[in-house]
């Protein structure tokens, strides 16, 4: 008899919750792996000298790494308060008869901390970004084009 | 009321993968959804093909994804899913006709942690006899009816066949907290494998989809916990 | 595809016994639980009371003088690794199904965390400030 194995018919399961935060620590746990090595790789230029250190980190210093910052600390927070719902779910015997206030309870967690953050994070970069430019600089600037010289203090 | 079905048909002797078709029934909002598909293979077309028996969600046999969600056909209602309706075979296991599947992986599994009660002693002249508190720690998972609802919606079973699946880890749950089986070690140790309950990765859609109300994944955490403490 | 049929007898005799699954998933646990402090710690350093903006080769230097924060970054480095790899051994494992691909993913997988390893060991132990 000929068998076919349909896994996924083009239709989305409609799980719940609890299925997205399975796939979202999916995706972030094997994102943050792949900054991890990068990461790895761009400390461990150090050892080469201050010029070829600072001349990588150059990269980072513009608006888009910024919001893609934002976004690491969005993954390592999200990732980081869900794994806690997963050991309080697995470890704690009454975990899952509380799944769904944990849910709820850690995306407040996570929104608690992360709005904050978010705005330190963008405030800081603009108020840096017009501290080191030339009078006359506007927010708009800051975002096109990369900090000018960031190494004067 | 006329209601719009869409089903995902196959036939292994014409086609190379599934299809969509499309029926128009008219339906009261009381009725199953196991009445219109009745409707199409009795009145419209005889070739489409599901599974039931009891029809009374006791057997088990006509699970399936309707709008999306695992369901059995015999418990729900027109007016519960709404219209137009999508109807799809259970995830994971083989298609063998439209909402037909090959049910021998599931059962396969399922006989994996020895479904049966173990206990080699001499009972005596009557009964093995359990307090009423002993019998709750396995009450729940005495109610499930192996339609594989479940496993079928757990997406570490959709892309893993080898994994045992939740229906197989209730059923180990049911006799592993039972006060008068001995086969607990056993069967902790066959969930032990790389293909047993540590493969959950608490997505509770088997919860959700659980015909019966079992707390499915309750029951697979259970297990994870007294595999933790039994090592 | 044809599924074979097994046979099950009554009273099979337990299987394997390997408890690496069962070890594998508590490390995850106590591993995310010390990360939860040394990552998200770490992140605040470096971009709520620091700005990843000042970070230059003086605050990495600075910030290696301590042996406490070799320590700290070490560990913060081994447990990623290690948590990350086995998440990865566990996705690999869920997604693919042929055996050979699967093998080839894995060696694949543990041989670039054992050199990303070394090579951040490496710099923690090694660094020494050159201006």
């Amino acid at each position: 008899m000929a068998y076919q194995r349909i896994v996924s018919t083009g239709s989305i399961y409609k799980g719940k919750t609890g299925m997205w935060l399975y796939i979202f620590h999916r995706v972030t746990g094997v994102g943050l792996f792949g900054y991890l090595l990068l990461h790895i790789i761009s400390t461990a230029l150090i050892l080469l000298g201050p010029e070829i250190y600072e001349g990588a980190e150059a990269i980072y210093k513009n608006f888009y790494f910024r919001v893609a910052e934002i976004g690491l600390m969005a993954a390592v927070l999200g990732h980081a308060i869900n794994g806690l719902r997963i050991i309080a779910v697995d470890l704690w015997a009454k975990g899952s008869d509380y799944q769904k206030q944990l849910n709820f309870a850690s995306l407040f967690v996570f929104l608690i901390i992360f709005v904050p953050t978010t705005y330190k994070m963008t405030a800081s970069y603009f108020d840096l970004c017009l501290e080191k430019s030339s009078e006359g600089t506007t927010i708009v600037d800051c975002m096109i084009r990369p900090i000018p010289d960031w190494k004067t203090k | 009321m006329d209601i719009n079905l869409k089903i995902l048909r196959y036939d292994p002797e014409s086609d190379r993968k599934g299809h969509w078709e499309n029926y128009i029934v008219d339906a009261e909002p009381e009725e199953r959804i196991l009445d219109l598909l009745h409707k199409i293979k009795w009145f419209e077309d005889g070739s489409l093909s599901f599974r039931r028996s009891c029809a009374h969600g006791v057997c088990g046999s006509d699970a399936m994804v309707i709008n999306g969600e695992n369901m059995l056909a015999c418990q729900v209602l027109v007016k519960e899913v709404g219209n137009p309706i999508k109807i799809e075979p259970i995830r994971g296991l083989p298609v063998v006709k439209d909402l037909i599947v090959d049910m021998e992986p599931f059962f396969d599994s399922y006989k994996k942690v020895m479904p049966y009660l173990i206990n080699e002693k001499e009972p005596g002249d009557r009964e093995r006899l359990q307090s009423p508190e002993d019998r709750d720690k396995f009450e729940d998972t005495t109610k499930c009816i192996l339609c594989a609802a479940c496993t079928t919606s757990c997406p570490v079973f959709w892309t893993a066949e080898t994994y045992v699946g939740p229906a197989a880890i209730v059923n180990a749950h049911r006799f592993v907290f039972d006060s008068r089986d001995e086969g607990t070690k056993q069967r902790l140790e066959i969930l032990k494998d790389v293909n047993g309950a540590f493969r959950c990765r608490t997505a509770f859609n088997c919860t959700s989809a659980c015909p019966r109300g079992i707390q499915v994944t309750k029951a697979i955490e259970d297990i994870k916990r007294e595999t933790l403490l039994n090592s | 595809m044809q599924t074979t049929r097994t046979d099950w007898g009554r009273r099979q005799p337990p299987v394997g016994g390997s408890s690496f699954e069962l070890q594998a998933w508590f490390f995850m646990r106590v591993s995310g639980l010390v990360l939860v402090f040394l990552a998200v710690w770490h992140m605040f350093i470096m971009h709520v009371f620091n700005d990843t903006l000042n970070l230059d080769y003086d605050f990495v230097a600075a910030r290696w003088e301590t042996p406490y924060w070799r320590a700290f970054d070490w560990l913060l480095l081994t447990l990623s690794l290690l948590h990350g790899t086995n998440g990865l051994r566990v996705v690999i494992h869920d997604n693919l199904a042929d055996k050979t691909i699967r093998k080839l993913a894995h060696s694949a997988l543990y041989s670039t965390s054992l050199i990303f390893f070394i090579i951040g060991t490496y710099a923690i132990v090694a660094f020494v400030r050159q201006v």
